[in-house]
Formats: structure tokens, sequence, C-alpha cells
């Protein structure tokens, strides 16, 4: 017979319960995020099992499916403890759920199918630039938003930038494979893409030539990473570490987020927060282990603005 | 002349700047097509007409991994000399390779 001392089975009581926040977003609300992410960490650390209580997310943004995602699947995140889930509540938080394809990757009982073209790719791979991956996701976003066959060269250009600086030079299985994340939400209501790349490597601040880049500014100034984000996005570190091809892909990403059809394009790496559109930056109070960006392909800049911007066209 | 056509000779989606970088990288555009072809219209005396239209985009690495590495080896002035460039697509990218076969800090 069960033990139901606390009202469950005793199968029940081995797991740790764990809430998820309000808003379910690591772009949005870094630090509960975080910490969130952070107590599970220690959780499997301690191989514990998990149960994750979803039910009270009031609102899930794509980039925190996608974060979540990458993280449990990585045994270096759980230590191959056993985790589950209660759905968040029938609305739009559990849609967003579906829609992102969050059920892709586990096995759920009675979730309905998709009904967007929102689409992700898991990838461990030697080659870490997939440029046919990059094209399939950027045909699929620009027929959802656009609603035409275009191209779109900043969009294409960004996810390769995006492959090519993944930073994990520590994978699951094998030493020199690259795992990267992509996600694509299209979403509905807004005829928005949403898109979201995590890799779950040492971050941007911890990769090795921008170490050594910050041990010479920070013994120099005392700069935080804050500010070393901004001089990589505007191309310094390539300068002062005197390698070529160094330093030349964040930059390319801080050109292209300035594109109107872009509306917003963040990055969060180690401790950092930043707002590619506006430049503005903040330190977190935990640490994010890897990269992530996210952004929002739109034509609704273009609209409000009264232009009609080039797209490539044949 | 000579003529290359990206996206139907190698690939309408160029990836990154190595071969172990993945597919379609600058390195194999260059070994496996630029710099025969380049070798060949210069022994000729010819140009060689690089046709960038209907290509996904041109990542930065891949860009510098074949033009900029092509210049390293002639030269700027041999390249300018050979290549000429058709993008209708988008204008600015014959301005952004013509600065990484000039400008040795830009490739």
């Amino acid at each position: 017979m069960a033990d139901t001392s606390y009202g469950l089975p005793k199968e029940a009581r081995d797991y740790h319960v764990l809430a998820g926040p309000d808003k379910f977003s690591l772009v949005h609300n870094a630090e509960q995020f975080l910490d969130f992410l952070n107590v599970a960490g220690n959780t499997f650390r301690q191989r514990m099992k998990i149960q994750f209580d979803l039910r009270n997310v009031k609102n899930v943004h794509s980039d925190g499916i996608a974060t979540f995602v990458a993280h449990l699947r990585d045994r270096r995140y759980t230590h191959n403890q056993r985790f589950r889930g209660v759905n968040p509540r029938e609305g739009a938080p559990s849609k967003v759920f579906v829609e992102c394809g969050f059920y892709d990757y586990f096995s759920a009982y009675g979730i309905p199918a998709k009904d967007t073209p929102s689409k992700s790719v898991h990838r461990v791979t030697k080659q870490r630039v997939e440029p046919s991956i990059a094209k399939a996701f950027c045909e699929n976003a620009i027929s959802f938003t656009f609603r035409k066959t275009r191209k779109l060269r900043p969009l294409y250009e960004v996810l390769i930038e995006c492959m090519a600086n993944t930073k994990n030079h520590a994978s699951l299985e094998d030493e020199g494979q690259y795992n990267w994340w992509l996600f694509q939400y299209c979403d509905k209501q807004t005829k928005r893409t949403h898109f979201t790349f995590v890799d779950l490597g040492v971050g941007i601040f911890e990769s090795l030539n921008i170490k050594a880049y910050k041990r010479l500014v920070q013994a120099m100034s005392g700069r935080d990473n804050t500010h070393i984000m901004k001089d990589i996005i505007d191309g310094k570190v390539q300068s002062r570490t005197g390698k070529k091809e160094r330093g030349k892909g964040l930059p390319l990403v801080y050109k292209h987020a300035q594109n109107p059809y872009f509306d917003v394009f963040y990055i969060v790496s180690n401790d950092v927060l930043i707002d590619l559109k506006t430049r503005s930056s903040r330190r977190l109070r935990s640490d994010f282990h890897g990269t992530m960006l996210y952004w929002e392909l739109s034509d609704t800049q273009s609209q409000r603005d009264g232009k009609q911007l080039l797209l490539w066209e044949k | 002349m000579g003529k290359i056509k990206i996206a139907t000779d190698f690939s309408d989606t160029p990836g990154a700047r190595y071969r172990t970088d993945g597919d379609f990288s600058g390195q194999e555009f260059l070994e496996d097509l630029l710099q025969p072809e380049f070798e060949r219209c210069r022994s000729a005396g010819e140009k060689l007409l690089v046709d960038l239209d209907d290509c996904w985009g041109f990542p930065s690495s891949f860009l510098s991994g074949s033009f900029g590495v092509l210049s390293e080896k002639y030269g700027e002035d041999a390249c300018l000399e050979i290549l000429e460039f058709k993008s209708v697509d988008d204008p600015n990218l014959e301005t952004e390779i013509h600065r990484i076969i000039v400008s040795p800090e830009a490739r």
C-alpha cells in the first residue's frame, strides 16, 4: 500500500518539488529565472530527482522554454537524475509550451498538436556551422512573418554567426563536439517569429580569447563584463588580441541587430544581459553558464516607419 | 573572362571560415573553386567575374576566409585587377569584399 503521509504516494515524495517562476523567461525575468535554474542544478548535483511545478507560471516566453529544454537535456546539468513536470494551467502559457516544441523533447500525454510552423533543432556535432539548417529556419520564418518566399541576408548571417560562436568545448559525448540549440517560435497572433539560440558552453566571458582581453582591461581600468561586452560588439577585442579571425562574429550580430526587421535582440552570457537594440546592459546577480541569443523577426517596424524595406527577390 | 556564380557553382548557403567549421566554408570555396579559377585567369590574362547573387547571405568569416586569404596569397593589386563582382541583390556586398581585399585589419 502506498505511503500517503504527505498526501502523496511514497514514490512521489522522492521528487523535490520546484515551482517555476511567474514569468518564465531568461530575458524578461533574468534573476528569478536564473535562480530557478540554479536551484534545480544544485538539486540535481545532490543526486535528487525533481518535479517541476509549472502550474502557476503566468507568462511564458519562448526564450525561457528553449533555455529550460537545453538544460534538462544536458547530463552535466541533470547528473542523470530523473525529473518530471506539471504543466502550466490551460491557456496562453500552456499553449506556448506546445508551440515552442517543449514536448518534442520529453514524454508527455494528452498534449495537443502544434498549429503553427514553429520548429526547433538540437545539434551535437563536430561541424558547428550547418548552413542547411540556417537556410531552413530562414525560409520558415520569412514565409511565416512576411508571407513571402524571399531572402533576408541579416537573418541568415546572424544564424551562421551564432553557430560559429558556439563556445561549447566540453560536450557530453566527445571532446571537440559542439552542442547547440535553435528554437523558432511562430506567434500566430503577432505574426512575429521568435528565435532563441542557446549553447551551454563556457560563455562569452570565460572563452579563452575574451579572458585574455578581460585580464588586460581589468588590470588597466577595473571595468566589469558589461563594459567588456560593449567592447566586444564594437569589435575592439579583435584589434587588441591581434588575431584576425577572432572577434568578428558578435560585431556582425550587433550590426545586424539594428536591422528594422529585428524588433528585439538580446544576448545573455555569464553575468551580462545586453539589449543590442539600445546597447543597454546590466550585470546579473547570478551567472548563466553559456550563451543565449534571442531576437524577434517582425514586419511591424517597417510598417510603422511607412517604409517598404528591401528583401532580396528573384 | 572566367565566371563563378557562387549560388550555383558552389552553394547558395555559404558557411563559416574553415572546412572544420562545417559545409560550404570560405576555405572550401577558396581551395576548390576560387583559387584554381583565379590562377587560370591570371595565367590567361583574363578577368574573373564572381556573381554573388541568389545566396542567402555571406558570413564575415566566409568572406575573409576566401577573398581575404586570396588577397594575402596574391596581393591586393592582383586581386583587384583580376576580380570583378556582380551583386544586384545587395550592392553593399561588393564594397565589403573590396574592403576585405585591401584592408588587412578587416580580414
